[in-house]
């Protein structure tokens, strides 16, 4: 992430919670003021203005940072997804309901289903955050941070149980802190956390 | 406005009654301003010793206000009061009012209705003092519930006997102000036990002013009106004459919303929601205020910053200030009668007990108030004493006096200027000399001790002139705003009507809530539920009580925010302040780690830069061929 946000300040010139929105500056060519910059319709006007350009433009660095993120987040997810079901023998089993019904009479063979389902849901959810990030929905914004809030609270306790995972808090602390940059909130929508 | 009279036309009571103010009460309002002489024979006296035993001193109707007035001799902690409902009255009729439907809702049989709840309005903490207020009613003392009911017996039985409606005034003059106090005198202040308030107590002194100033023609010109307001005292009370937004008038009449039960006066009429400060929570308020604004501006970039429900360590309270019931006052309803309090009766000068029942309520919300003149406590009441303080005017000159105190201040100033002209010259030819002298001693190791005392010398005049210059600089900037501020009132220019105001008491809008009866519901037993599931999780998860408190918390706050349509908001909250811990907890435990890679970083980066520099200049040579130009020296 450091290193996405260096490498885009180097060829940007611009930092995460800075405006994204660059228009070309006014220059003098042969003497001659250059053309003011056409707007789509509405851009200045008020409410309208960020809605009426195109999602990649009012996309703010940060918000692309957080969805590779959710992306890592994702994929992390999954792979531990895949590795728990292989553990309980239900990958490629020829019989996946005997296979289920085995699983269920280990001890752990309970929790351990249970969490994978549990899991199904959340990487679910993660997705649909991803996806809504990614498109700058309102209610995605919403869903990241209380995802995020979630992970951090686990985090916390795990900390308090000398669990820590102090990569994992970094990087969740990065992405509460991205999300949270006016230009972002303002990205997702003027009400988003009470922004004004 | 109409045709003011010369001042020495209209007597005190002409003053009085000319601006006599007009009271608007809510619909369901029982006890209104009237006559003390019906109320004290109604009463009996009583003192309570400091041993904690009561003694009756006089019987109802044996108490007449001469009595009142009677020297008594009390021993140090005692307290003299009167009592509007007797003892044997208070069982037999509480037992009667229980038969014929209890001794709540009096108020909405008379066609009061309750606004949105006031817990609703406000969030968790603001509940949780107010459940422990609650509480402590319980501990402390307070008017028994059955005492309203009676009052209001006792009082329409009285009111059986004649209506009369009445205030007391006074004039007085003080600092160019002439000052018209009306006190108005209620049997009973029903305010917990009818409208859902604070408190209840027998017995309400409140009080209304008009302050006039004597305009260079010699009219009289109403300039401020004062309307008593539970505690609050200062600029924050007082509205303009011209003030149309915030002061109604009918004719020279100012109209004052009255709070149902509590008998505040507003200046606008609808519901308001008040703040009551808990005594031993005063000093936690600044605190709270702090990290509220630190958290708005500093991390909150941008966020609302809302006034209702801002001081946490309050009671919240909703007062209706309607104005739909009876209104007193010329041309209203029910007119005035008025009592000129000149010169002061023995009544009000000497009798500093208490005007109703002292409930022996430590914070004192339910023992009945004494008379105008003073506190509880015998002391002397600042309303009375020092009225231009209590304004908030004890600093505001009259308009014609402020012109002359101003072009006495300019002229002042300015002859100070002059003298500073003066002074600033002479030192500077003194500090001239003194230099010419001092430069031609350099080079003469034998006059090194007088060139010693020489630079003592000038150092010390160097200090006296920037002094002085200072000086003069300062006030030439006062002199200008002195200027303009003279210009301006010359002519008839007038600052902002609301320019002296801190905190606007304004009337509230109900919340915007989500499915408001539910609402309403929940935000009445959040509390109490939480305070039952913490006592369950305490019988039953007793090792995990602290996780489970905080889950059960955060369910809490994230039901009221959906309640309230702030999920988002609350969620961004929350999890900055999970952020925050983590944070800190990084930084915590990797400080070192931090610190060395921070000052890596820098290092770095100081040599990028600097090569940057280095490459960018590189070249001795300007692009279009000529030398760079030698800078200068530093």
């Amino acid at each position: 992430v450091l290193v996405y946000l260096a490498w885009n300040y180097f060829k940007t010139g611009v930092l995460p919670y800075q405006s994204h929105v660059e228009l070309p500056p006014y220059q003098s060519q042969a003497g001659q003021p250059r053309e003011k910059p056409k707007l789509p319709p509405g851009a200045l006007q008020g409410e309208t203005k960020m809605q009426d350009l195109t999602l990649a433009t009012r996309r703010p660095p940060a918000v692309s940072i957080v969805v590779l993120i959710f992306i890592l987040n994702i994929i992390a997810a999954v792979l531990n997804w895949v590795v728990m079901v292989y553990q309980l023998g239900l990958l490629g089993a020829p019989d996946p309901l005997g296979a289920l019904q085995a699983a269920w009479q280990t001890d752990q063979g309970p929790i351990q289903l249970v969490q994978i389902v549990i899991d199904v849901v959340l990487i679910l959810i993660i997705i649909a955050a991803t996806i809504g990030l990614y498109r700058l929905r309102r209610r995605a914004w919403t869903l990241a941070m209380l995802l995020l809030g979630f992970g951090l609270a686990v985090n916390l306790l795990n900390f308090l149980r000398d669990d820590p995972a102090y990569l994992l808090m970094l990087v969740r602390v990065i992405a509460v802190i991205l999300l949270d940059q006016e230009p972002v909130r303002f990205a997702f929508g003027k009400k988003v956390g009470g922004y004004e | 406005m109409s045709e003011q009279k010369p001042t020495r036309v209209l007597s005190d009571y002409d003053l009085l009654r000319r601006y006599e103010p007009i009271l608007r009460f809510t619909q369901g309002e029982i006890f209104f301003p009237t006559d003390i002489d019906r109320y004290v024979h109604q009463c009996s006296l009583w003192i309570s010793h400091a041993d904690g035993t009561e003694e009756r001193l006089l019987a109802e109707g044996a108490v007449t206000l001469d009595e009142l007035a009677r020297p008594r001799d009390l021993e140090g902690g005692a307290v003299l009061y009167l009592r509007f409902v007797d003892p044997p009255s208070l069982s037999k009729a509480a037992r009667r009012a229980m038969k014929e439907g209890g001794l709540t809702g009096r108020a909405r049989r008379r066609g009061w209705t309750p606004g949105q709840a006031r817990l609703a309005r406000v969030g968790y903490l603001a509940r949780v003092v107010d459940a422990l207020f609650t509480l402590t009613l319980m501990a402390r003392g307070k008017v028994p519930g059955a005492v309203a009911a009676i009052a209001e017996e006792e009082s329409r039985a009285i009111d059986a006997q004649g209506e009369k409606y009445v205030y007391y005034g006074r004039v007085f003059r003080d600092s160019g102000w002439i000052g018209l106090q009306y006190w108005y005198f209620y049997r009973y202040d029903d305010w917990r036990t009818a409208f859902e308030g604070v408190n209840d107590h027998e017995a309400d002194w409140e009080t209304i002013f008009v302050f006039l100033y004597e305009d260079t023609d010699g009219t009289l010109r109403p300039r401020w009106a004062v309307f008593s307001c539970h505690d609050f005292t200062g600029d924050d009370l007082r509205r303009r004459w011209d003030d149309r937004a915030q002061l109604a008038l009918v004719g020279d009449h100012p109209i004052a919303y009255i709070g149902a039960g509590s008998h505040a006066a507003y200046y606008r009429p609808g519901e308001y929601l008040i703040e009551s400060e808990i005594p031993p929570l005063r000093r936690v308020a600044p605190i709270w205020s702090w990290f509220r604004n630190f958290w708005g501006r500093t991390i909150q970039r941008g966020a609302r910053v809302t006034t209702a429900g801002q001081n946490l360590f309050a009671i919240p309270f909703v007062e209706y200030a309607r104005g739909d019931g009876l209104s007193l006052g010329p041309g209203q309803d029910k007119a005035w009668e008025a009592v000129l309090l000149d010169p002061p009766p023995s009544w009000l000068a000497d009798f500093r007990g208490l005007w109703g029942l002292y409930a022996r309520d430590p914070i004192g919300g339910e023992n009945a108030p004494a008379g105008p003149m003073y506190n509880r406590d015998g002391t002397p009441r600042g309303s009375w004493y020092d009225p231009l303080g209590y304004a908030g005017l004890d600093k505001v000159p009259t308009p014609p006096d402020e012109i002359k105190r101003l072009e006495r201040e300019l002229t002042e100033i300015t002859q100070r200027q002059q003298e500073l002209e003066t002074h600033i010259s002479a030192r500077m030819d003194e500090l001239h000399d003194l230099g010419a002298k001092r430069s031609a001693m350099d080079g003469f190791p034998n006059l090194q001790r007088d060139s010693q005392q020489l630079d003592e010398r000038i150092q010390t005049l160097s200090v006296e002139v920037r002094n002085l210059r200072h000086e003069w600089s300062q006030n030439e900037a006062l002199l200008s705003a002195l200027a303009h501020r003279l210009e301006k009132r010359r002519s008839g220019q007038d600052d902002p009507p609301h320019a002296h105001i801190n905190v606007m008491q304004e009337p509230t809008a109900p919340e915007e809530i989500r499915f408001a009866r539910l609402t309403e519901l929940w935000s009445a037993v959040s509390i109490g539920l939480l305070l039952v599931v913490f006592v369950l999780l305490s019988i039953f998860m007793p090792h995990r009580l602290l996780i489970g408190l905080a889950a059960l918390v955060a369910a809490f706050v994230l039901i009221e925010s959906i309640f309230r349509g702030r999920f988002s908001e609350t969620v961004r909250v929350v999890t900055l302040v999970l952020a925050l811990i983590a944070l800190l907890l990084l930084v915590y435990t990797f400080f070192w780690q931090i610190i060395i890679g921070a000052l890596l970083i820098g290092g770095l980066y100081l040599i990028w830069d600097n090569v940057r520099e280095a490459l960018a200049g590189g070249g001795t040579r300007k692009p279009n061929g000529q030398p760079p130009s030698t800078k200068p020296s530093a």
